[in-house]
């Protein structure tokens, strides 16, 4: 069976609050997950609200494919339940007075199906998302990663042409993050429209989007994959937030395999095994003329690729045979006698090398 | 094993005690005065008189009629005062919110010169259809409706002004049209509250009289309601005023105990 082809999003959003203004152009095209990196009041809640319909734009545009859903000099506007946007909260909003199984039959209900197909058309989504067991219950007597996943079925069985999740991880405890994100991946990896992803952890960013954009103020400040987001941050709140080292591995008792290059890192946390993510913080990396003596377990030659001045720090970027960044000052990039092309150990303490179960 | 917790709330101050114990005494006083009064023996008897049977249909039929309507009429109007934006919001509001400060027998005249006979609606409205609502079971509940409405309106007002909107814009992204967002999301979400609200509006029009005896007149078999019946019996038939004085206290309660858990006790 061959998927229809879905239709991108185009929108250049243009809304003017009492005290905050939003600018924003956000394209993503079918089948790819664009995840929108921003601090708190940074108008990422506004960008989804517009975007589901529920707060109309001053100026701009929104169309998903041909479809205009948004035009203001056109007198254009689609409301929120024809607009087909499957939204997934951040608190969730599941229907108190529902069991889960009536939650995730919201959307077909109200989208005129017969009984009998919704019914069945449900069924499989409570498949799906692994929620059969769960199904009679009410949503206060779930664990916040289930009504998460309550909340991702229910928006996806009302079949949307778009999804938009606001910080779907954020208010999951630790333990149920990894597994949830897992999940995540693949059904928004089966999802054939566009994928809208808010969030404020470079982790999600890195595992379950395509393209990153970073929004300070209701303006853009940087677009691009994870990878050139991490390694060219373009402002200090970029290279905070998504700076951080992120490499993917396994973990079996200290020893790091990680995935890309092919090398062992080792880390104090014995206590995670398996697949894991690794995040080392660039100012926790150190750079040495000579190689290092003492007790850090985790030390190599390479060169220095690039060296990207971020203010009172320096961002250094560094290649083989692990790509890595490392924040140190100007006077000690002056006392390296850094630049791009000279050879450089670095070191990395093993209490510093941070895992988490992916 | 655990043990019960110890107290760490100490003794009551006791001017609380003396004040407050006063206060309690205003309602269990009266109580026991007219259950000290009420004749047991011949109880049965009196209950079954035309008069107390006849009151008792009007009196059920009015204020369950009533409370219907309150819900019916007063649900949407809860709803624009609490979601619409129009001029004249918050003196629409102090006017239907009037008959629960208004003494009940200035309602019913308000109702005579608007709906009787010879009044502003009531006089085209006879001419038309020749229908009269004073003196008429329709008179009893238009003027129970209107003393009881006010509390649902008011309950549900608040409950819709309290509900958190998010969850009526969630059902519309998937899809839920206004009148489905309402009949599907924000009515159960104020459930608790319509339905004290409709209790409330049955109990207020139980327990009416200044309106209906002014509106509707004090008819037995048409519109003579249990309290109406009451006031009659007791300059005639002291022992029939208080058996159905007694029936009143006993559908009272009856309230009260169905609406214990949602509202008399706490968390």
């Amino acid at each position: 069976m061959v998927a229809p082809v879905s239709p991108g999003l185009d929108a250049r959003l243009r809304l003017d609050r009492a005290g905050f203004e939003l600018a924003v152009e956000v394209d993503v095209p079918a089948g790819s997950t664009l995840a929108l990196l921003g601090p708190n009041g940074a108008g990422k809640s506004t960008v989804v609200e517009v975007l589901a319909g529920l707060v109309a734009l001053d100026e701009g545009h929104i169309r998903l494919g041909s479809t205009p859903l948004d035009d203001p000099a056109r007198d254009v506007f689609v409301p929120a339940p024809q607009r087909r946007m499957g939204v997934v909260f951040q608190q969730y909003l599941l229907f108190e007075h529902l069991d889960v199984r009536d939650n995730v039959a919201f959307g077909p209900a109200c989208r005129g199906r017969s009984r009998r197909a919704a019914r069945n058309q449900v069924e499989q989504w409570l498949e799906g998302f692994e929620l059969q067991a769960l199904a009679d219950r009410r949503p206060s007597a779930l664990s916040g990663g289930q009504a998460q996943r309550v909340a991702l079925a229910r928006a996806l069985a009302a079949e949307p042409d778009m999804v938009l999740l606001d910080e779907p991880l954020a208010a999951v405890d630790i333990e149920a993050r990894a597994g949830l994100r897992r999940l995540l991946a693949r059904h928004l990896g089966e999802f054939t429209g566009p994928r809208l992803l808010i969030t404020h952890d470079p982790v999600d960013a890195l595992l379950l989007a395509d393209q990153v954009l970073v929004i300070e103020h209701g303006r853009p400040t940087q677009r691009g994959s994870p990878e050139e987001i991490r390694r060219h941050p373009a402002t200090r709140y970029v290279a905070a937030l998504a700076g951080t080292n992120l490499l993917t591995g396994t973990n079996d008792r200290g020893h790091v395999r990680i995935d890309e290059p092919a090398i062992t890192l080792i880390t104090a946390d014995t206590t995670i095994s398996g697949p894991v993510v690794v995040t080392i913080e660039p100012a926790a990396v150190a750079l040495h003329a000579t190689r290092p003596e003492g007790s850090p377990r985790n030390t190599w030659a390479t060169t220095v690729a690039a060296i990207e001045p971020l203010g009172d720090i320096n961002r250094i970027v560094l290649d083989q045979p692990v790509p890595l960044l490392a924040d140190i000052t100007p006077a000690a990039t002056t006392a390296l006698e850094l630049a791009a092309g000279v050879p450089v150990w670095v070191s990395v303490k093993a209490t510093e090398v941070d895992v988490r179960s992916r | 094993m655990t043990s019960p917790p110890r107290r760490v709330t100490g003794r009551a101050p006791v001017p609380l005690v003396v004040f407050g114990g006063l206060g309690a005494l205003l309602f269990i006083v009266p109580l026991v005065g007219l259950l000290g009064r009420t004749p047991w023996s011949e109880l049965t008897e009196l209950l079954s008189s035309d008069t107390v049977l006849d009151a008792l249909r009007i009196s059920l039929v009015s204020s369950v009629a009533a409370a219907a309507l309150s819900v019916v009429f007063g649900v949407p109007l809860a709803w624009l005062l609490s979601r619409g934006s129009f001029p004249g919001r918050g003196l629409l509001r102090a006017i239907v919110t009037l008959p629960m400060v208004l003494p009940p027998v200035v309602g019913g005249a308000a109702l005579l010169f608007a709906l009787g006979r010879r009044g502003l609606v009531g006089e085209p409205l006879y001419d038309a259809t020749g229908l009269v609502l004073p003196f008429s079971i329709w008179g009893v509940i238009l003027a129970n409706t209107f003393v009881a409405m006010p509390f649902l309106v008011i309950s549900v007002e608040a409950a819709l002004d309290g509900i958190d909107r998010r969850y009526e814009q969630a059902a519309s992204t998937l899809g839920a049209s206004r009148s489905h967002v309402f009949r599907h999301v924000t009515i159960p979400m104020i459930g608790p509250a319509l339905r004290a609200g409709a209790i409330l509006a049955w109990a207020r029009a139980l327990g009416e009289f200044g309106a209906t005896v002014t509106f509707a007149g004090n008819l037995q078999g048409r519109t003579q309601s249990l309290p109406l019946a009451v006031f009659v019996t007791l300059e005639s038939d002291r022992d029939a005023a208080v058996a159905i004085s007694l029936v009143l206290v006993v559908l009272a309660l009856m309230v009260l105990l169905v609406l214990r858990d949602r509202w008399w006790s706490r968390p």
